[in-house]
């Protein structure tokens, strides 16, 4: 398989720091507008500790983020996680790999030549999404942001260079360091999220949204409208808020101010849980996942119509259309085996 | 100025203080523009004559001739008099500007000392304060400045301005000035006689000196309210010296408001500003007291009308700025139910919190207050007259200002009768302060205040609130700290019937917190052996105006010196073991903290084993609980060590962070009434624990108690969490619980809005609708 070729040329350049997910491809049968829809193809890197607290917490929050990303695609080979070994080069080259990985993708679907120019391809019709996550220490001058790793730092304009090279429908780059807002002018773009755990490159101090990020993406914590998928906003909403009552509840001058900027956090799923995660590859249940996504989209335009409603009238239609999911999600559940003892609450 | 406050008195490396305090001023520079009038009489008799006599016609009502006088002089002089003048036409900045250019030029005590009371007359009294210093530097013989600098001394309630004076007054005993500052002070302090005396003494030499009597004649109108007189026969004789003269009516004022007597206050302010209409200070303080008795809108005009006379004040320009604030606060009415009869109410309560604040803590405010209402009631066999107003404010510099206008006050709450206000335990951080016992300690004074109408001694209030903070409040803690006990082991404890000093003029650092223990002690003591009803009958004859002295031999029968005495010795049977090993118990600590340094646990668990042995009721900071805690934790001893940390709980220890994992171990060793009641106490010292409300909500779900587990869901949906749709599922259930559908079917369409895909909200509805 092309996957394992690559990786093999990876391992040749002495990536020993990769990781995979082990996967195998597979079709996602649900609706082409919902999160769902999209292949997400990511690199997460943890980056230099400098001692063993800070090392290992890295690790701990990597792991979370590389789990949480591997349940969208099960069996997928589709994130590559590097650990604090990783230089500049490994970081650079497995977002190169990925990019080719998408191509080559995205080639075997649509047909089309994978020597052309990059700029002249075109994606599928499936969404292809591409996740950067850099958890460590970050630094920052006036001229650019760094990612602290072993040998030369990754700068800022590494990462544009880089993630320009990648064709995706879209991007979500999270850096998870200290001083990472320093970047979020240079790179933010159309089609691309950005979140960082500070607000400017002044906020130098370790910080701790990367830790509740990990706690939003490790279990159902943040799914608040329970719809199993887990989107960049809702673990977002989760980190940003529990970072910010961190602060407060200790009484202690905030020193990191976490930002998200782009538009389409709220499509772009960074995990699956429950059901979804479970039993997605059931054609039936996908059937049902359908109807129910149909649904949601009711939902969703029915609630943005609610200002210019009649309040009555309003939660009435609610009430119908929320009895209909609350049906269909039965059947689901009958499909899937899902029992109330599987609930997080 | 007196309150009725509950002290605070720690403070922590890192913690955030004064986020807003720009909101406010503290110290306004704006001695630099505008101009100010104000009535100051002059006792400094190395003015000129020229000033003297311009002054003469200001003390006689007689403006416009004073005004005239004053602008002539402006004109036509140079010089100190010219500066002075100047300030006497209230032209600030020019008088500023005159005084420096003086100084610049002259090291000379007395052009720095008549500087130094512009800035008094401006209200800025450290700057003040400063330049009494520097002309001392000068000249430190230098009696205006000496005088000048107790006055700014006083103004900050120090205890040193009293014992300056009295040097001053032995020294001079011609100083009028200093007479009248000393007969403040004394008056302040209940002194009545030696006030009386310093009044008379200061009477005589102002015919000598050709000097005002104004100030006299009000003081002793102010000592005749403190002896419940009339005040007539002064406000006469100064109204006949000078028709215009407010003062007559403020300054005694000032006595009722140090004896909490605030609509008293109102009335004489009111005269105030007929007398005077432009006497900014009046207006001030009457804006002020009717915001303490809920009248926003009177207090609005008559803030206005002293920032347009007097932009100066702070206390002027901050009270104003929170009345802004006032009106986003939300307001809720409560009926309070009888508890005999609990379909008829018996009393009535707005609770007013910031918006942000509202929805979380107005449940817990509710039931506290409402809970207080009925005890008090019963205890103190007085039903309310009027609304009690409970006020939290989540900016501790909104409180400050509320309470004294002034931001970074070291209180927690102050009561003005029936309305008290306090800080949010938002305003400090996590676990800073019970904020449950400081609202039972301030609602206690709204009883004790009003069924006397403010005629108790500061003592006898503090003491009764500490005494229900520790009988019947929500937080069992009776620590005294170590300093009150070392306070006590020196003899440093007041007689009763000179306690409130340690109130008003403390004489050495901490002994507020001292005098208020010593004031729940005496409380408590009194309850002990002459049952509570005994500080019932003090009350009463307190309401009617009997003494210190005259309450005890009422309610006990004997007197003060008598129950001095008894006190001492109960004292001792209670504290004995303790105050004479003290130093035994310090050296023990000491070891302690070096077996934690080399985490020696079997040693730290012997010490502090020993600790808890001396002195069980230590549970605040540095409390040996939570080390026994921790060091049968390190050896392996987990259930011990939860075994302690309940013993700890139930002395009353409120640490949250301690409390946190309590409940965690609890809940982990599956024993859920106790980790319940862990949860219930941690929310009077933190209720902003999602977690928490979470549970406790769940709990009393499952327990079917679904009024209790309503108030916990309206918490968390107050604290605006991210998880909403799981607080309306449960108010969705716990209304199933009282049966009522319609409200169930509401809040489970809530909890779908926002996770339409909530599998046991789902399921609820389904059951509701029948699956329409």
């Amino acid at each position: 398989m092309a996957a394992e070729i690559a990786v093999e040329a990876l391992m040749n350049r002495s990536l020993r720091s990769l990781s995979f997910i082990a996967s195998c491809m597979a079709v996602l049968c649900i609706s082409a507008s919902m999160p769902l829809s999209a292949k997400t193809y990511g690199v997460i890197v943890s980056g230099l500790g400098g001692n063993e607290q800070y090392a290992d917490s890295f690790k701990d929050w990597t792991a979370a983020y590389v789990e949480a990303l591997g349940s969208l695609d099960k069996d997928d080979d589709l994130i590559i996680s590097l650990d604090e070994s990783a230089t500049r080069e490994d970081i650079l080259d497995a977002i190169a790999y990925q990019s080719k990985q998408i191509l080559q993708a995205t080639a075997v679907e649509t047909g089309s030549e994978t020597n052309a120019p990059e700029s002249n391809r075109s994606l599928s019709k499936e969404a292809v999404n591409f996740v950067l996550i850099l958890a460590g220490h970050g630094t920052a001058d006036g001229s650019t942001w760094r990612f602290n790793i072993k040998g030369p730092d990754v700068t800022t304009e590494d990462l544009i260079s880089a993630l320009n090279q990648v064709v995706s429908n879209q991007q979500l780059v999270v850096l998870a360091t200290s001083a990472s807002g320093a970047t979020l002018d240079s790179l933010s773009q159309p089609g691309r999220v950005v979140v960082t755990a500070t607000k400017s490159g002044g906020e130098v101090n370790a910080v701790r949204f990367p830790g509740y990020l990990a706690e939003a993406l490790r279990g159902g914590v943040a799914d608040y409208d329970r719809n199993e998928i887990l989107t960049i906003a809702e673990a977002y909403r989760f980190a940003e808020a529990h970072t910010s009552e961190y602060y407060e509840r200790e009484n202690l001058l905030a020193s990191e101010h976490p930002r998200l900027r782009g538009e389409g956090a709220a499509d772009m799923a960074v995990a699956l849980l429950g059901s979804l995660k479970d039993a997605r590859d059931d054609p039936i249940v996908a059937a049902l996942l359908d109807q129910r996504l149909d649904l949601e989209q009711d939902f969703l335009l029915l609630k943005s119509k609610k200002s210019d409603m009649p309040v009555d009238e309003y939660y009435t239609q609610l009430k119908d259309l929320l009895i209909s999911i609350a049906t269909l999600q039965q059947s689901i559940d009958d499909a899937t085996g899902w029992s109330e003892k599987d609930a997080d609450s | 100025m007196q309150t009725a406050d509950h002290v605070h008195s720690s403070s922590t490396a890192y913690r955030l203080m004064n986020r807003r305090v720009a909101r406010f001023l503290l110290l306004c520079c704006l001695i630099g523009c505008g101009s100010a009038n104000a009535f100051v009489i002059h006792y400094d008799t190395t003015r000129s004559d020229a000033i003297r006599e311009c002054d003469g016609f200001q003390y006689r009502g007689e403006v416009d001739q004073a005004k005239q006088c004053y602008e002539t002089l402006l004109s036509t002089s140079e010089g100190l008099e010219q500066a002075d003048a100047a300030a006497a036409l209230g032209d600030i900045r020019r008088a500023n500007r005159l005084y420096r250019e003086l100084v610049s030029t002259s090291p000379d005590a007395k052009v720095k000392t008549h500087w130094a009371y512009l800035y008094l007359q401006t209200h800025q009294v450290s700057d003040a304060e400063a330049l009494f210093r520097e002309a001392l530097l000068y000249d430190d013989t230098w009696l205006p400045a000496r005088v000048g600098l107790a006055k700014a001394l006083s103004e900050g309630f120090e205890g040193q301005a009293r014992e300056m004076l009295k040097a001053i007054t032995a020294e001079h005993p011609d100083n009028v000035h200093a007479l009248l500052l000393l007969a403040k002070i004394e008056l302040e302090l209940q002194n009545l006689q030696v006030g009386r005396g310093l009044l008379n003494r200061a009477l005589a030499e102002v015919k000598e000196q050709n000097l005002p009597p104004l100030e006299i004649y009000a003081l002793h109108a102010g000592a005749n309210l403190l002896e419940s007189k009339p005040i007539r026969e002064w406000i006469d004789r100064a109204l006949q010296y000078n028709p215009r003269y407010g003062d007559v009516f403020s300054i005694p004022a000032h006595f009722y408001i140090i004896t909490y007597r605030y609509r008293e206050a109102i009335n004489l302010y009111q005269r105030a500003v007929k007398t005077d209409p432009e006497l900014a200070s009046a207006h001030r303080d009457l804006g002020i007291n009717q915001l303490r008795v809920n009248n926003v809108f009177a207090a609005r005009y008559h803030l206005q009308r002293a920032y347009q006379l007097d932009p100066f004040d702070v206390q002027t320009v901050n009270t104003l700025r929170l009345l802004d604030d006032l009106d986003d606060m939300r307001v809720s009415a409560i009926d309070i139910p009888d508890p005999d009869n609990p379909d008829q109410s018996f009393a009535r309560a707005l609770i007013r919190l910031d918006r942000e604040d509202a929805d979380a803590l107005e449940p817990y405010v509710i039931d506290l207050s409402t809970r207080a209402v009925q005890i008090f009631t019963e205890r103190y066999d007085f039903t309310l007259r009027k609304p009690m107003v409970v006020e939290l404010y989540h900016d501790h510099d909104d409180f400050g200002v509320r309470t004294v206008s002034t931001p970074g006050i070291g209180l927690l709450g102050v009561t003005f009768g029936y309305l008290t206000a306090m800080d949010s335990p938002k305003a400090r951080a996590a676990g800073e302060f019970h904020w449950g016992s400081t609202l039972w300690h301030e609602i206690a004074h709204v009883f004790t205040l009003e069924a006397t109408n403010h005629r108790l001694p500061r003592w006898f209030s503090e003491g009764l609130s500490v005494y229900e903070e520790w009988n019947t409040g929500p937080l069992p803690d009776r620590e005294l700290s170590l300093e009150v006990l070392a306070a006590v082991k020196q003899g440093q404890l007041l007689p009763l019937a000179q306690l409130d000093q340690g109130f008003v003029r403390p004489s050495y650092s901490g002994q507020v917190q001292v005098s208020y223990m010593q004031a729940g002690l005496v409380c408590d003591y009194i309850a002990s052996r002459w049952g509570h009803d005994a500080l019932v009958v003090m009350l009463k004859a307190f309401a009617e105006n009997k003494s210190t002295a005259e309450a005890l031999r009422i309610a006990l029968g004997d007197d003060s010196e008598t129950f001095d005495e008894q006190f001492s010795v109960h004292l001792r049977e209670q504290w004995g073991e303790l105050l004479d090993t003290l130093d035994e118990y310090s050296a023990v600590v000491r070891q302690l903290e070096r077996a934690l340094q080399f985490e020696d646990w079997v040693s730290a668990e012997a010490l502090s084993r020993d600790l808890i042995r001396r002195y069980p009721q230590r549970v605040g900071d540095g409390n040996p609980y939570v080390i026994m805690a921790t060091a049968l934790q390190e050896q392996g001893h987990d259930d011990d060590a939860v075994e302690v940390l309940m013993q700890w709980h139930e002395r009353g220890g409120h640490d949250p962070t301690v409390l946190k994992e309590l409940i965690i171990d609890l809940r982990a060793r599956d024993r859920q009434g106790d980790a319940v009641a862990v949860m219930e106490s941690l929310n009077w010292v933190d209720p902003y624990g999602t977690d928490v409300h979470r549970w406790l909500g769940d709990h009393y779900l499952a327990s079917d108690e679904p009024n209790l587990a309503l108030r916990e869901f309206n918490a968390l949906l107050g604290m605006q969490v991210d998880d909403l749709a799981a607080a309306h599922l449960g108010k969705a259930r716990a209304n199933l619980q009282l049966n009522d559908q319609e409200s169930a079917q509401r809040e489970v369409l809530y909890a779908l809005e926002y996770a339409p895909f909530y599998r046991p909200a789902q399921k609820l509805l389904l059951t509701l609708t029948g699956g329409e």
